[in-house]
């Protein structure tokens, strides 16, 4: 490849390449034929920008991302992209202006007129990943009495798995990787599988049997990274700190501190403990299974607070189809349906920012009786707070069109310039009972962004129902009799 | 915290599709552009303190995104990247409005895309729209992987290819 020089035969191999960047398909020889392609030429690289700009727009089109009055996106008849009120991004300003130069005039409403406008630049939710595009590597071979939370994986036995996380709150899991590795989760565990020789404890315990074929297996944790070299072994991260402990059955394994990079080799009947910075001798012995790994607080240095919301309301409301204690949630598959999405607001006056160690939203879902479970696949459920602070909304009066942040009958989609996504959660096709929700840094650094104010947090279903009269899903208002409220809990750290 | 800006919002806003396909280019699949827009506009609400009417926004909303696009990078680490850090900074350093522009190349794409044949475009709208992989359109189509991948290449290309010739005629 000659610099300077973009032929037709370059064309042809950029065009190939970029089709596989497209499809996920990129292996180590194109990649580097890409970086060598690209950095020698300056009309390849404006050739790759062109199509991948034209990849963007074509998937924000067809998600409805580019849509200014709600309206599903459809394409112009030959000839009529052109309008006589100018271009898309003209009428666009148009609106905006609008709505700025009235929002200007009274200064004190100013944001919340705003956020109220209904016609402004959507970019949609993007929709949940197509699980089959997935490539799996593992597979769950036995669950025994498990419950589990808001995690992204299937969970029930002789399902095959992919890259994801899971959390078990109760219960004993076998999973059997495709490399031989055979690894027991033991509740309460957070593990998130990375391909069929990797894996991350975020917390818990897991107990794991490697045979040769799966020499080099590893288990990395927020402190160590444990390597196995043909063992059985466990590893127990303590919930809060990250330490690691590390108990060899048969076998050695090598653990290696994630902070200094040292390393300490165990054999048969000895263990170690990796702090945070610090790694343990190995110790001779196997102790009593591990330490504390629930999920109580540490009373001792951390408080938590827990915090119902001071209003809640869902949009999408239809008459003999509503609920006053129950929040719905439903994405439709066309236009006219309801596309339901829930509004929590907390009050986090008195709270204060550096103090806020950790926080966890939970809901409680219970079932509406509206809608088939059979139209509706495994749905994945995304949190969003609105980045603004004090966003006023009335529980009694909020709709799809007054909604801060709505994009009106396009499913789970917000505007995206106006919140945040915290997380996500998925619930299996079929179940309509449970505790969900999500925790980590995400929410835990737009709680403490927060701190002091008012927060409000959306949930949508990303996952849109396969025909008409899917199933409804529902959780718990606040004003529900008998059921928990949505909570907010924050880990307060000590002054 | 003082009520937004109007202006900064309105950039903001504006801005979201162009900042969305500059992070595709430099990322190399949607998904992960999501994510790196949410972060981003995260960090600009954060600092919208800092956004001046004298302020190139679209210059200084393009550098967060490279930043937050690199830090994305960074935290992934134990994946291969598609470009290294040069190219990413050869494509930063590229980047200009009139480059993202989006009004005309918008309404270009969408005519261009009316003017397919009706089973391409049906096949764009089953990739697009529906989210369908290469993989299950072969297999509802009853062509091989290999055939559908280049019938999607092509119908890009054509797509491209028609898309600059009516900017060109927008210009001249």
């Amino acid at each position: 490849m000659k610099t300077g020089e973009f032929d037709k035969k370059d064309q042809e191999q950029l065009l190939m390449l970029i089709a596989e960047v497209l499809d996920g398909t990129v292996d180590d020889d194109s990649r580097e034929a890409l970086n060598t392609l690209l950095k020698t030429n300056p009309d390849a690289r404006k050739f790759y920008r062109g199509h991948m700009d034209l990849h963007a727009r074509l998937h924000l089109d067809y998600t409805g991302g580019l849509a200014a009055d709600g309206m599903p996106v459809s394409l112009p008849k030959p000839g009529t992209a052109s309008g006589p009120g100018g271009t898309y991004f003209t009428k666009q300003r148009g609106v905006v202006a609008a709505v700025l130069a009235v929002a200007a005039c009274i200064t004190l409403i100013a944001t919340f007129a705003w956020f109220q406008q209904p016609e402004e630049t959507p970019v949609t939710v993007e929709p949940a990943e197509a699980k089959s595009e997935a490539e799996s590597f593992v597979t769950i071979k036995q669950v025994r009495a498990a419950r589990w939370e808001s995690g992204n994986l299937p969970t029930s036995e002789g399902a095959r798995l992919g890259v994801g996380t899971m959390r078990l709150t109760e219960g004993l899991v076998t999973l059997h990787f495709d490399s031989g590795a055979k690894l027991n989760i033991e509740a309460p565990a957070e593990l998130t599988l990375i391909d069929a020789m990797n894996v991350h404890l975020v917390k818990g315990t897991v107990v794991v049997d490697i045979p040769d074929s799966a020499i080099g297996f590893q288990v990395k944790t927020p402190s160590a990274n444990v390597v196995d070299f043909g063992t059985r072994f466990s590893v127990s991260v303590a919930p809060g700190t990250g330490g690691t402990r590390t108990q060899v059955y048969e076998g050695l394994v090598e653990v290696q501190s994630a902070l200094s990079g040292e390393i300490v080799s165990l054999k048969t009947g000895q263990r170690n403990s990796t702090g945070k910075g610090k790694l343990g001798k190995a110790q001779d012995g196997l102790g009593e299974p591990v330490w504390r790994t629930d999920d109580s607080p540490d009373m001792d240095q951390l408080d938590w607070t827990v915090i119902e919301p001071s209003k809640d309301a869902y949009i999408g409301r239809v008459e003999d189809h509503e609920s006053e204690v129950l929040l719905y949630l439903k994405n439709g598959h066309i236009y006219e349906a309801p596309h339901r999405k829930a509004y929590l607001g907390f009050d986090l006056g008195g709270i204060e920012s550096a103090r806020v160690a950790d926080a966890k939203l939970s809901l409680h879902f219970a079932p509406t009786g509206w809608g088939l479970a059979s139209h509706v696949p495994d749905a994945t459920f995304s949190v969003y707070g609105m980045l603004a602070h004090d966003v006023s909304w009335d529980e009694d009066s909020l709709s799809e069109k007054n909604a801060p942040a709505n994009v009106i009958g396009k499913g789970g989609a917000l505007v995206t310039a106006k919140v945040h996504k915290l997380g996500s959660f998925d619930i299996e096709q079929g179940v309509q009972r449970g505790d969900f929700g999500i925790d980590g840094k995400t929410l835990t650094a737009y709680l403490r962004d927060h701190a002091g104010s008012e927060v409000t947090l959306i949930v949508v279903r990303d996952t849109v129902e396969t025909e008409d009269a899917g199933l409804v899903h529902g959780f718990a208002s606040r004003r529900h009799p008998n059921l928990p409220a949505p909570t907010l809990s924050i880990r307060l750290k000590k002054d | 915290m003082k009520p937004p800006d109007k202006e900064f919002v309105y950039q903001l806003t504006d801005w979201q599709n162009r900042l969305f396909g500059y992070l595709v280019t430099l990322l190399g699949n949607v998904h992960d552009a999501h994510d790196v827009l949410q972060e981003t506009n995260l960090v600009l609400w954060r600092k919208m303190d800092d956004f001046t009417l004298d302020s190139d926004f679209g210059a200084w909303a393009r550098k967060c995104a490279y930043f937050q696009a690199l830090a994305f990078l960074r935290d992934r680490k134990r994946d291969r990247h598609l470009f290294d850090d040069d190219l990413l900074a050869q494509f930063a350093e590229e980047a200009t409005d009139a480059e993202h522009e989006a009004g005309d190349r918008i309404l270009a794409m969408r005519d261009c895309l009316s003017r397919l044949p009706d089973t391409h475009r049906q096949l764009i709208n089953l990739r697009y729209g529906q989210n369908q992989s290469v993989q299950q359109l072969a297999k509802d189509t009853d062509k091989k992987e290999s055939a559908m991948k280049m019938m999607l290449m092509r119908i890009r290309q054509s797509l491209h290819t028609c898309i600059e010739l009516k900017l060109k005629e927008v210009e001249s």
